[in-house]
């Protein structure tokens, strides 16, 4: 991997390094094997180079392997294609993609990440500059009639979890979270946003943020109307940070068609009250996000609830 | 104590270089040399990967070659590679306990990556520990019981219904514990299910129908349960039914009590006015048909999210908006003002009820609404201003609490419970749906306020894993545990107290005289006994003093 010459973005971190046309998904990916990226390894491309199939000592790179198709013959499927996050370039007021230093919150999880492009230090994408200041946007496309008209459930709590991890990786490190409503509902939630704020020193406001300017130094600036005090306000920040909208995964709903599974209008699989498992069509489960936006444990319970109803199936008890 | 004394005799030492993740920042070459000279009992050697199949053959080869009593594996985590190491090593004739994983990559060659010279005196440090815990280490046997092939589900409300009859289906036998004369828990005063808006007691009495018509389900209502002894395999259940108790044996247990509804006695008037209902009241008086109520004012978060009980419960706010919608689609012309503090929880028909006309306004708790005899006065945030809301009908949206009696079964079953009563897990995001008693699962609002999905995908989930757990036929623990010496133990019960898991439990020894006796697979391993008890009759097995002194002094040692 080392030799290889040619660098590409890094999708595992959302763009923000780079990897080789070798490479490993991330390191603690699995199964852990390494890929040649077929669009730009140079030997596909021109015919020449193989220097990896040269330095590997195993023989293991073999550059005539061909994707193939597979029927598997099966009693029950369970679909658990999760979500992905909302572009909010369409977002306009927020200015993703014209200010560089306003990123998303998948970005910001890599940035904070011990193993992502910057070793866990939260560098700004202008000039790599330590951000001290970070303003979280919530609801970025979410609650919102003219994107997602739903909650997406998770990134408030995500974003609390972002502005305590930003405090622990840099003591000066102050976040303000704009929120509608907080959503802390799970468990042990609104213990954890107390703990946010008297511990780590964050500042929740609630108001929905008007615009993102472009200020000096490349600081984004953030106007917003605080509803408490029904003031307008604005914060001059280091880094935004947007909740972005949580949609189903992008060809959801292609698949719901394949397999003949009745999704609702933004393509969640739906599943019916009296057994939360089962989709329309018989041996076909959903569990996690695909069904609607949930958390971690959340889609934990379910897929064990969708792996007891797929089994009982399969054992042929039903 | 259990076991016999340490066999001190040859450890060997397995340096590994984790590809170059510690050869590189640690000077393997150094530190071998370092450690060959603590002795001639201790051998070192070094390989790229222990932890792959040819590693491992080469550990074994070892063990067998040198005649070794104790390995040390110097890589990286016991969490991650433990087992696989230890079970190594068993194979070829090393107990497990004394197999010892020192963990070089995360705790010095990832936060030292650029000082080699002292990276390397400190993995020798670290790896000196291992062998002084190694040594000492008493060789102890995993703790196996057979497994009791049926299960007792306590509580009969959706959670409990829903996994009796998914363990059932299962072919699994199951005895359903229920307090109240019926089954169906909260969802009989519901009125409608959000979201589908189905009639929530026929569902509930539905699935109390298919259960109680299910063959493999043993059904006991106005029944408790009084005792629970054993572990995960075999438990025995005492179970009282009018005054007649039955030890029932089961495999495991799923807990599934639910929760009460808060009844705001004294708050806004609830009590003293009898315009004032609470939220699961009101889903009665919807069953029975609005009466003359046209005026109708909704106050949220009354009982929570406050300090005493610092939490949203989520169900009320659903409630709340499933009640407006359902009030006006019989009664259009009804006025209804909801008061809340901001939804903590959102709820999907939240915009369908605004669109219907209910009006929202928001509360600010330090200046709660005043619920007077003509009109509900509040200070509206949005508005900045006081309005006075007239009213026939004030109904309260109370929280789910945890049940006071809920907390003495847990005790029994070795759960912890939380500061306000929810079963607690040990770890919320990374081990959900598990429990510390490896035979007990939790579904339902006995965990935490929960809707009817999410009780129902959480009883699936207990089901599976309970189907898992019976499924073994035996079952197999490592036997990181304390032990009483019943020499010097004096039967004070310090420990019985002291222990959550319930675990010590005092028994007549052979002479007659009181003990304390530790059940080895209900207890965890956690060594708050050995703190509370006066005699120093308990013991860790796996870090015993004698280990942890030697531990200390290996640290110590310049
Ligand atoms: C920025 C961010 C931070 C978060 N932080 C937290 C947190 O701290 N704690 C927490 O509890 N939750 C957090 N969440 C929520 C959490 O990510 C989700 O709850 C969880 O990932 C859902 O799991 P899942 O398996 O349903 O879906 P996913 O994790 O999305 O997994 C779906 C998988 O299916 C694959 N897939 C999709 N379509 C197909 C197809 N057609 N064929 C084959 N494979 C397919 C995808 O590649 C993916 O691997 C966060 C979410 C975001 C966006
Ligand atoms: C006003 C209101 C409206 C609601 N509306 C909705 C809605 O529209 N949609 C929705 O999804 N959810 C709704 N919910 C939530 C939902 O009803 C509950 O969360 C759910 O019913 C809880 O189910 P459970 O089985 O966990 O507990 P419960 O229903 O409380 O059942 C527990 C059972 O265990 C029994 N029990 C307790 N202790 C013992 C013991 N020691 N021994 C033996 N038995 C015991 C109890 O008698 C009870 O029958 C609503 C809740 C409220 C308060
Ligand atoms: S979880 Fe929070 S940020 Fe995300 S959509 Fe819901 S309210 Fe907005
Ligand atoms: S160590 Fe003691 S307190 Fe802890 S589980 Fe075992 S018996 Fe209980």
């Amino acid at each position: 991997m080392a030799k290889c010459p040619t660098k590409v973005a890094d999708s595992f971190n959302v763009g923000l390094g780079e990897r080789k046309a070798i490479y490993l998904y991330f390191d603690q990916g699995i199964p852990s094997v390494m890929t040649i990226d077929e669009d730009n390894c140079r030997y596909f491309a021109t015919g020449k180079c193989k220097v990896c199939e040269k330095m590997c000592k195993k023989g293991a790179v073999d550059f005539e392997q061909k994707d193939h198709r597979v029927s598997l013959d099966v009693g029950a499927i369970i679909l658990a294609t999760g979500l992905s996050v909302m572009d909010p370039t369409p977002l306009t007021q927020y200015g993703y993609g014209r200010i560089p230093n306003v990123i998303t919150g998948l970005e910001y999880e890599r940035l904070i990440n011990a193993t992502g492009p910057t070793g866990g230090h939260l560098l700004r994408p202008s000039d790599g500059e330590l951000a001290h200041r970070v303003g979280f946007v919530q609801c970025a496309g979410s609650r919102d009639l003219n994107h997602c008209d739903y909650c997406s459930s998770v990134c408030c709590m995500y974003s609390i979890k972002d502005a305590m991890l930003g405090r622990e990786h840099d003591p000066e490190s102050v976040s303000h979270i704009f929120h509608t409503d907080l959503r802390n509902v799970g468990k042990w939630f609104q213990r954890y946003q107390i703990r946010g704020e008297e511990e780590y020193g964050i500042k929740f406001v609630r108001g929905r943020i008007a615009e993102i300017q472009h200020g000096p130094a490349d600081n984004p600036v953030l106007w917003y109307e605080d509803t408490r005090t029904r003031e307008v306000a604005s914060l001059e920040v280091d880094l935004v940070v947007l909740a972005t909208a949580a949609l189903p995964s992008l060809d959801a709903k292609e698949l719901a068609g394949t397999l003949g599974v009745k999704v609702d209008r933004y393509g969640f699989v739906l599943t019916d009250d009296a057994t939360p498992s089962s989709t329309n069509v018989k041996g076909i489960y959903a569990c996690g996000f695909c069904k609607g936006p949930c958390d971690i444990p959340e889609s934990v319970a379910q897929a064990s609830a969708a792996a007891s109803s797929a089994s009982t199936r399969v054992l042929g008890n039903k | 104590m259990s076991g016999s004394e340490p066999t001190t005799g040859k450890v060997g030492i397995f340096l590994c270089e984790c590809g170059g993740e510690i050869a590189g920042p640690i000077d393997l070459d150094r530190l071998s040399r370092d450690l060959s000279a603590l002795g001639p009992d201790v051998s070192v050697q070094t390989t790229p990967y222990w932890c792959s199949v040819l590693g491992r053959r080469r550990l074994r080869a070892a063990i067998e070659k040198e005649g070794l009593d104790a390995v040390v594996v110097a890589g990286c985590s016991e969490r991650t590679h433990g087992t696989t190491m230890a079970e190594a090593a068993a194979q070829a004739g090393v107990n497990r306990n004394r197999t010892v994983l020192v963990n070089l990559l995360e705790h010095c060659a990832m936060v030292h990556p650029r000082k080699k010279t002292a990276a390397t005196s400190k993995a020798a440090r670290m790896v000196r520990i291992g062998v002084a815990k190694a040594m000492e280490a008493i060789p102890l046997e995993p703790v196996t019981t057979e497994v009791h092939g049926s299960a007792v589900v306590i509580g009969g409300g959706v959670a409990g219904l829903s996994a009796a009859r998914a363990l059932a289906a299962r072919g699994i036998p199951v005895v359903l514990v229920e307090r109240e004369p019926e089954l169906g828990g909260i969802l009989r005063d519901v009125n409608l299910l959000f979201p589908s808006y189905g009639d929530a007691a026929r569902f509930a009495a539905e699935m109390s129908d298919r259960t109680v018509a299910d063959e493999r389900i043993d059904v006991r209502t106005s029944s408790t349960v009084v005792d629970v002894a054993g572990h995960a395999g075999e438990y025995v259940v005492t179970v009282e039914t009018g005054g007649v108790t039955e030890d029932v044996r089961a495999g495991s247990i799923v807990l599934a009590t639910g929760a009460d509804v808060f009844v705001p006695l004294g708050l806004f008037g609830y009590g003293s006015n009898e315009k004032v209902v609470t939220q699961i009241e009101f889903e009665s008086v919807l069953r029975e048909g609005l009466d003359d109520a046209r005026r109708i004012v909704m106050i949220q978060c009354v009982g929570s999210r406050i300090a005493e009980r610092p939490y949203c419960s989520r169900v009320c706010c659903t409630a709340t908006v499933k009640n407006t919608i359902t009030v006006l689609e019989s009664v259009p012309d009804a006025e209804i003002t909801v008061l809340t503090r901001g939804f903590a929880e959102y709820v999907g028909d939240l915009d369908r009820a605004r669109e219907s006309g209910v009006a929202f306004l928001r509360y600010d708790p330090e200046r709660p609404p005043r619920v007077e005899d003509d009109a509900v006065r509040v200070f509206d945030v949005i508005s900045s201003e006081e309005v006075a809301i007239p009213y026939d009908l004030v109904v309260l949206a109370t929280p789910l609490v945890a049940r006071a009696d809920t907390a003495e079964l847990a005790r029994k079953l070795g759960l912890p419970v939380d500061d306000q009563g929810f079963v607690a897990e040990p770890h919320t995001k990374l081990r959900p749906s598990t429990y510390a008693p490896h035979g007990v699962f939790v579904a339902g609002s006995a965990h935490w306020p929960a809707t009817v999905t999410e009780c129902q995908s959480q009883a699936f989930s207990a089901a599976s894993r309970v189907a898992e757990l019976l499924g073994r036929g035996t079952i197999e623990r490592e036997p990181m545990i304390a032990a009483v010496d019943e020499l010097t133990c004096r039967g004070c019960g310090e420990c019985v107290e002291a222990c959550a898991h319930d675990a010590p439990r005092l028994v007549e020894g052979e002479d007659g005289i009181k003990i304390s006796r530790i059940d080895a697979l209900r207890c965890v391993g956690c060594g708050v006994c050995i703190r509370v008890c006066p005699s120093s009759a308990i013991t860790l097995q796996q870090f015993t003093p004698r280990q942890l002194l030697d531990i200390i002094g290996a640290a110590a040692e310049a």
